[in-house]
This record gives C-alpha cells, structure tokens and sequence, in this order.
C-alpha cells in the first residue's frame, strides 16, 4: 500500500497544474485516492496481539504470558506461584484470566496467524486432545523439565518420540454441593442424583462430556463402567439410564458460576461442581453450603499445562512449569487452592487431612472418564445427548 | 524551519490548510463528475466484499468434511445437510422461529399503544425525555440485562416475593428460565426497537386527519382501528420484521435464559463451533437458516403485495377487507363512551408503567454496583464504592470501554453511510437491479451473527486484519449498515419531492439540493439508522468475541468472559458507567440537533 502511494504521489507530482480535459481528471483522482488513502491509513484502527519477542527471553516490556482460570484462582495463583516465581527466577512474567481451552477455533486462527494470545496455559484433557490433534501444541524435550518424572504418569501425555506435549498442572475432582437453605438432606452420593425427593432442585452441566455418561456407567452394576462405553449400544444404555434424572434437574448450565448464582438465589438446591470450588464455598458458608465427597468416588478431572507452538517463549515456559512441580510449590498451591496435586505421594509432604480433602479416598478410587470416547463419538454423543437428555 | 517559512512566506499551518482545502477541492471535483458512481459503487463493493464474500466462504465451508474428533478440512460432503433433517437441529429452528414470532407480536402490541400515546398526549419535550430514556435502556448491554431478568425473576426476586407474599401464588412461579423468561428478555431488548420505528410512522400520521374522524363522530378506538393503523401500518410492519429477524438471530438471551428447549439457532450454531469445533455444520445449519428466513420473507412480501393488489382491484377481496374494518369498526364503536374517552388516561397510565418496568432492570443493575456483598444483590443489603474502585482501577475494563465505545462509533458511521447511500441510489437513481440491491442491502441482517462472526474470522486471517479493531468495526459496519438502509429508505419514500423540484425550479444544482432540503428532511432517519447501530455494535457480542482475537476486548466480550468465573457487582458497575456515558452523549447530541431529531 505505501509504495502504491508513494509511487502515485510522485506521478502526481510531475503534474499539478489543474484543468478541465479528462488526463487532468484522472491524475486528480488519482492523487486525491492517494492523498485519502494515506489519511485512511494514518487514522488506521490496527489492532496487533502481542507476539513473541525478537530473541525468546522475555522482557519486561514483553513478559511471559500465562492463564488459567480467573476469580479466586487468579488471585490465589498470582501469590503462591506467580509471584514467587519472579522473585526466584527474575523472569519477567504476567498472569491473566482466560479459557483458551474453551475457545480453540480461535486459538487455531492465532496460532495460524503466527500469534500467541499467551505463552503457556491450562486445559483440561479433552481440550488438551484436541489441541495435540490441531497441532497447535509446543513439545518439549524432556531434559528442559526435569521433574517431570514426578509426576502422575497419566498426566504427563508424550508423543511416539517421547517429547512432552503437556504437563499436569493440578487435579480438580468433582464433588456434589448441596445448598442447605433449599435441601434438607445433603446429596453424598451420586446415586442421590436419581433421587426424586431432589426434583425440580439440581444443576447440571447441559454438554455430554459433563461425566454424567462415565458417572452413571461406573455406580450402578448393570454397567461395566468404562467397557460399556465403548460401544455406541452401551452408551445407549448408559443415556437411558441417565434420563430417569431430567426430572431432577431446574437448570442446565454452561459455566458453574450460573450453577452458584442459582444457588446463592435459592434457585438450585444441588449440583456437580469442582472440590476446590465446593471446598472454597463451604468454607466461606458452611451454614448454607455442604461439599461432599460421593460415597462412590470424586470424579478425576485435571488440567495440565500446553503451549502454543506459536509462543517464542518456550524455553522460559518450560522454566515455569518445572518450577511449578517443585513440592513446595505444589503443597502451597494445594492447602490454598484445593486441587490436587500432580506429584506422586512419595515426593509429596501434604498432611493426610488434606490430602482426605482434595483427593477423597485417593485417585485409585476416582471414577476415571473415557476422554478419547468424547473425542471420537463427539458428533454422535452430541445428537444423543440433545435428543435424550436436554428438554 | 523558521528560515524556510520565511522564504515561501507560509507557515505550516498555512501549508496544512492549504493542503486541505486541496483536498477538499480535488474531492468536490471527483465527486461532481463520478459522484453517481461513488454512491452506487460504495455501498455495492463493502457489502459485496464483508457480506456476500462471507457468506460465499461459509456456503463452501458447509461442504468441508470434519471428521469425528478431529478438525475440518477441504473437500466435499453433504453429512452436515443430511444431518440438519435427521438430527435435532429442526427443532431448533423451529423453536427459533416459534420465539421469534411471538417475541415480534409482544412487541408490537406493547408498543403500539406506547407510540400513540406518546405520540399524541404530551408535549414534544416529554416525548424526548421518555424516548432518552427508552433508548437509555439500550445501552444495558444484553448480556447484563439478561442477569438483571435473573435477578428479578429468581425465588427469592421482588416478583416473587411479591406474589407469594400477597397470596396470588404459594410458591415461586417465575424463574431464572424458562419460555416466559426468554420472552421478557427479548421484549425488553427489542421493544424499544419497535417504538421508535412506529413511533416514527405515528409522528407522520396527519393529526388534523385524527381530529376530522373524531368530529365525524368515531370515538378514539375507531379512529385508531379506521385513520392511524391504516396509515402507520408500513411502519408496523417494518417494525415487526425488524424484531423479528433481531429475535431469530439471538444468541444470549436464549442461552442464558432459556432452558435447553428454548435454545434457538445461534445457541446450536454457536456450540457446535466452540465445543465440538465443528465449523462445517454450523455453517450449513447457517446457510440452511438463511434460507428459511429469507423464504418467509420473500412469502411475506409477496402475501403483503398481494393483499394490497388484490385488495384495491378484487371485489371479492375488497368486501372482505371492507367487511374486516367494519367488524373492528362495530367492535370498538361498542365500548361505551365513557371508555372510549378515557383512553388517554390509560394510555398516561400505561406509559408510566411500561417506563417503569424499563427502568426496573436499571435500578437493579445500578443498585446491585453499590453492593458490598461479592455477589449480585437485590436490593443491596448496603452501600459501598468497592466494585467502582476496582473498574476504574482495572486496565482491562478501562480498555474495554474506549474500544467499545471506538468501535461502536466508527461502525455506526460506516453503516449509516453504506446504508444511506444504498437506499439513496435505489431511490433516485432508477437502477435496472433495484430488486437485487435491496436483497443486498438486507442480506447481512438475515446472517446470523454468530456465523458472520466465524466466516470474518478466516476471511480476516487471510487479510491480515483479524483480532484488529478495524476488522470489528467492519464486520459491525456491514451487519448492521440494514438498519440504516430501511430508514432512509422510508425517510426518502415520505420526502415530498415537490420541494426538491421547487428547488431546482429556483436554481439549485443538484448537490445544492441534496445539501439544504433532501439532507435536513433526512436528517432524523440518518440520526436514527446511526443511533440503532451504535446501540447494536455496542452491545453486541459474539461477532466481537471471534474477531477481537486475544488482543483487545469489547465490553460485552469481557463481561461474558468474567462472568463464567463468578456473578460479581463489579459487571453491574462497569455497566452504570457505560450508561452514564452513552447517555451523556446521545443527550448532547440530541441538544446539538435541536427538536428536528424526533421530528
């Protein structure tokens, strides 16, 4: 654009003396389209994201860029894990609120684009799948973070070659939260979701991957838990199952704060959330809030730490998550937090109360969901789920 | 350098305004030579660039196969079309059709009578004052004013309370969602829309006309039934299908007021993208959606033509419309006079009601931002300055509001003017395609949003102008340039030309008259088209949330993204402040343009 009116500018100059025949005519338009476009393109409204530094150290002008969930996690982030980070490493680093995990058509188009929105955050395990799919991805070499031996095997995913595609962050179990102002007797198992005597009174997630399929496969006896999910015909059954609870539930929701919100206002008496947020409200009401863990098993959930191949800096990343897997550093975020750590329990000093309080009776007792099941029915499962589940 | 100056004997303001008035000359002389061309052209090459080239990439990718658990990728299959008549997504069409309509017909029924009576019964410094404050409404985000419905809907809201309170109910009827939930948070988002457009068409309704009816002996029901619906009924029905097709293409009223059985179109469409990646079935339910919405409107205009065609030639026809208005006639000649007469009074009553259920929502937001609870309150159990501190303390929301508030302007002069010289060129102009370029100059308000909003994304990316606030504020520009394009049109449509000709007869060129008569008489449509795409572009979300990239945010895009986390009052301060200002500015301007503007 600029050469174009460059070059027009400099035609324009050969010739200024303004008449009436049609050349005339024509140079005028073309410098008055030169002269506008110029103007246009000082009073242009670019926006630019922010990118990845020159030599991939960052700086303080251009810190690495990390995200996880807002609210009370940001805050509790930036000061066990955030902060101290800087103060040990020197590593110019700047937190922010956000779901990328949720929002990967617009990750794809900026990783496309060559942008990284942020150097390194958080995604659950499908969202973390389906990035490894889209290739949008950083891989590590194992030796750039070296604690990850310690961690939980099933969350330290790595490619044939044996490089890192992402590395656990924390564990968020799901519990049952029950609002005490508008239930009398506390939900503690997940049985109790088919109760009637909750009827009209229950939050749930309104997308098939709410573990509500690998729930309902695992607790009752008619069903093989994870091998009845492996066929379309055992699904099926599992969503039949299911649907004896639709009568259960006021409010189908995206985002838990809708599910909280109903509960602050009476509105929802119950529902599935994750332990540290049901830990967290319990403890700030325990009047009003009781979080239990179901007589049958928390569900296992994590989120693990992915960067976008896009981001310059990788090597700083790496830095940040092999910090994070110290055990200090997993013990603080733990007693504040309430996740779950990632490490594994011999490396681990975290009181057996706590330990009780994030883990339940421990992750060999957690109802595992069939992510990859999510992934390759996700269509199918989707048409089911509206079709048999949603009113 | 100073040196310099004194040699050519100009400053260097001289030169700049000399440069300017370069300009300015070279511009007059292009356009008095191609100023046809540029009228046509202008409008034609954006839309046809940012809504036709759009749409064309949607259509193809419709046909890309996405394997399960995978991305899409180029080739060809028809499983997603196959899927829209073998799925579920039927039945949200339907729904959305279904809530559509009846959203439509709320409104005007609720604004009708708030139009005349407006209209009629006070003075024209009450009528700025109410609308101000109608359009004040406006300016509540949608996101926000749907969790102000919330709060006032919940077990434990006003509403409630009051019903079960007062015995009515035993327990809480209305909730958080729900069918009634849904409708209530369309019609308040889009009955202001309906106002001003039959408000518009009343204001031009001849009053002496009124008064002769009234004096022949119709009481006021009868006149309205006989004199003022028959001559408003162009501004009705525009101002039904404008709330029709904003009502289909919804996406947060219904998805956080609606149980799963309200879900309209743009919920699937959009879950189907964020959660399943799977954009090629978002576009064919897209496409296929369009058609449907483009096949009622094409059968409506052509009932519609037929009815008015048939009506003045067809005998049969004529007798039965004739018996029709005789039937209305002998319905309202029988309310007794007494009623009949006190229609005004009601009409001031109803006004004040309908004013104060649109001003409810704001109580509560600007209420709740006083909270000092973290939660969202109502009423507040105490006053605090908390939630004020933190928003104007927070770089994020700080820059959320100039980048809405940047983009909303430069958007609402790129539709006006896209939409203004459509209509302009299809009114003076005697085009061969007149036809077809009206289909162009609606075509972007029948796209759902949320699929203008993907099929910018990669066409943005392939331009280099994704996550950029120009890329916004052209998607927003061209969604919402119709408005625009349908009020000038009616405002050129009820110019009397007699005062153009008079003009000319006097020796006026023609830009001469385009500036001093046909401009000025426009002046309210332009002012309107202008103000409803602002309101819209302010307001508006999920087009926002797939171009603005990770790099800036708008105001309705950060509240959604906070508001998964918690429901905390500092969103209701954000949005006490947003109103403030919009207020602020639509009540200078408003002042600037002197009473002209709602005449």
């Amino acid at each position: 654009m600029s050469s174009q009116n460059e070059n027009s500018k400099n035609k324009t100059r050969q010739n200024t003396a303004p008449d009436s025949n049609n050349k005339q005519l024509v140079h005028s338009r073309r410098r008055v389209l030169s002269t506008v476009a110029a103007g246009v393109g000082t009073a242009a409204l670019a926006g630019c994201l922010g990118g990845g530094g020159e030599n991939g150290e960052p700086t303080a002008s251009s810190p690495l860029r990390v995200e996880f969930f807002g609210g009370i996690f940001k805050e509790i982030l930036d000061e066990e894990l955030v902060d101290p980070f800087h103060e040990e490493t020197g590593i110019p680093i700047e937190s922010e609120a956000g779901l990328s995990q949720y929002e990967l058509t617009r990750l794809n188009s900026a990783v496309q684009a060559g942008e990284a929105p942020v150097d390194l955050f958080v995604a659950q395990p499908r969202a973390r799948m389906r990035g490894q799919d889209m290739e949008l991805w950083h891989t590590h070499d194992p030796s750039a973070i070296p604690s990850y031996e310690d961690v939980l095997p099933e969350l330290r995913p790595e490619t044939d070659d044996g490089e890192l595609i992402a590395v656990g962050a924390f564990g968020v179990y799901e519990s049952l939260v029950t609002n005490l102002d508008a239930i009398d007797e506390p939900l503690t198992s997940w049985h109790a979701l088919w109760d009637d005597q909750y009827e009209d009174q229950l939050a749930m997630q309104d997308s098939f991957d709410s573990h509500l399929l690998d729930i309902t496969a695992h607790i009752f006896d008619e069903f093989d838990g994870r091998e009845t999910l492996e066929t379309e015909s055992g699904i099926m059954d599992v969503l039949e199952k299911i649907q004896e609870i639709r009568s259960q539930v006021t409010m189908w929701f995206d985002a838990e704060a809708e599910a909280q919100e109903g509960m602050e206002t009476n509105d929802v008496g119950g529902a599935k959330f994750f332990n540290d947020v049901g830990v967290v409200m319990e403890n700030e009401d325990e009047d009003k809030y009781y979080n239990a863990v179901p007589e049958e098993g928390l569900v296992e959930n994590h989120a693990a730490w992915v960067i976008p191949r896009s981001s310059s800096y990788t090597d700083a990343a790496a830095e940040f998550i092999e910090y994070t897997l110290q055990p200090d550093v997993q013990k603080r975020i733990t007693e504040n937090l309430f996740t779950a750590p990632v490490l594994q329990n011999d490396v681990l000093d975290i009181s057996d109360e706590l330990y009780s309080a994030v883990h339940g009776p421990g992750p060999d007792e957690a109802i595992r969901p069939n992510y990859q099941m999510y992934i390759d029915r996700e269509e199918w499962l989707d048409e089911q789920w509206r079709d048999m589940i949603l009113p | 350098m100073a040196s310099d100056d004194i040699v050519s004997g100009q400053t260097r303001a001289d030169r700049a305004v000399n440069g300017l008035r370069t300009v300015r000359d070279q511009l007059s002389a292009v356009i008095s030579v191609h100023g046809r061309r540029i009228v046509v052209g202008y409008p034609i090459i954006l839309l046809v660039l940012f809504a036709v080239v759009p749409a064309g990439i949607m259509l193809v990718t419709s046909f890309y196969p996405k394997p399960s658990g995978e991305y899409y990728s180029v080739g060809f299959t028809l499983t997603h079309y196959q899927r829209i008549f073998e799925g579920q997504a039927l039945g949200y069409i339907s729904t959305t059709l279904l809530i559509a309509a009846i959203t439509a017909v709320v409104c005007l029924l609720l604004a009708f009578p708030m139009a005349y009576g407006l209209n009629r019964f006070y003075s024209r410094e009450f009528q700025r004052n109410y609308l101000l404050i109608i359009i004040a409404t406006m300016w509540l985000t949608v996101i926000i004013r749907t969790y102000a419905i919330q709060i006032l809907y919940s077990a434990e809201g006003i509403f409630n309370r009051f019903l079960v309170g007062t015995g009515v109910v035993s327990e809480p009827v209305l909730g958080t969602t729900g069918l009634f939930t849904v409708i209530t948070g369309m019609v308040y988002g889009f009955l202001p829309f309906a106002l001003l457009t039959i408000y518009a068409s009343i204001n031009e309704v001849d009053s002496s006309v009124e008064e002769a009816s009234l004096n022949l002996g119709a009481n006021r029901l009868q006149t309205i039934w006989r004199v003022i619906i028959p001559q408003a009924s162009q501004g009705v029905l525009l101002a039904g299908g404008l709330v029709f097709i904003l009502a289909s293409g919804s996406y947060v009223v219904p998805r956080l007021l609606g149980d799963p059985d309200q879900w309209t179109v743009p919920v699937l469409i959009t879950q189907q993208i964020s959660d399943q990646l799977n954009v090629p079935f978002a576009a064919a339910l897209s496409i296929m959606f369009v058609v449907i919405i483009d096949g009622l409107f094409l059968a409506g205009y052509w009932l519609y033509k037929r009815l008015v065609s048939v009506s003045t030639t067809d005998p049969d026809t004529q007798s039965t419309w004739s018996k029709i208005e005789t039937i209305g006639t002998d319905v309202f000649g029988a309310v007794p006079d007494k009623l009949a007469d006190r229609l005004p009074v009601f009409l001031r009553v109803y006004l004040w009601v309908m004013l104060a259920l649109f001003i409810l929502p704001l109580i509560v937001v600007i209420s709740v931002s006083f909270s000092p609870s973290s939660f969202m309150r109502f009423p507040p159990s105490g006053l605090s300055l908390q939630w004020y501190q933190s928003v104007l303390l927070s770089p994020s929301w700080l820059s959320a509001i100039g980048n809405s508030l940047l983009i909303a302007t430069f958007a609402s002069i790129l539709a006006t003017s896209i939409g203004a010289s459509l209509s302009y060129a299809i009114d003076r102009f005697e085009l061969r395609f007149n036809s077809q370029l009206s289909l162009l100059g609606v075509l972007p308000l029948v796209i759902p949003p949320v699929i203008v909003g993907v099929a910018h994304m990669s066409y943005f990316l392939q331009l280099g102008i994704w996550g950029t606030r120009t890329g916004v504020v052209l998607a927003h520009g061209v969604v919402f340039s119709p408005f625009a394009f349908a009020l000038v049109r009616r405002g050129l449509l009820n110019i009397d030309r007699h005062l153009e000709e008079a003009a000319a007869t006097l020796g006026a060129n023609q830009r001469q008259i385009t500036r001093t008569i046909t401009l000025p008489l426009l002046a309210s449509s332009l002012f309107s088209g202008a103000l409803f795409s602002f309101v819209l572009s302010l307001n508006e979300y999920i087009i926002a949330f797939f171009l603005t990239g990770f790099g800036f945010n708008t105001v309705p895009v950060e509240i959604f993204a906070s508001l998964r986390y918690n429901y905390s009052p500092d969103i209701a301060a954000i949005s006490t402040l947003y109103i403030i200002l919009t207020t602020v500015v639509v009540y200078v301007l408003d002042r600037r343009f002197t009473l002209s503007l709602w005449d």
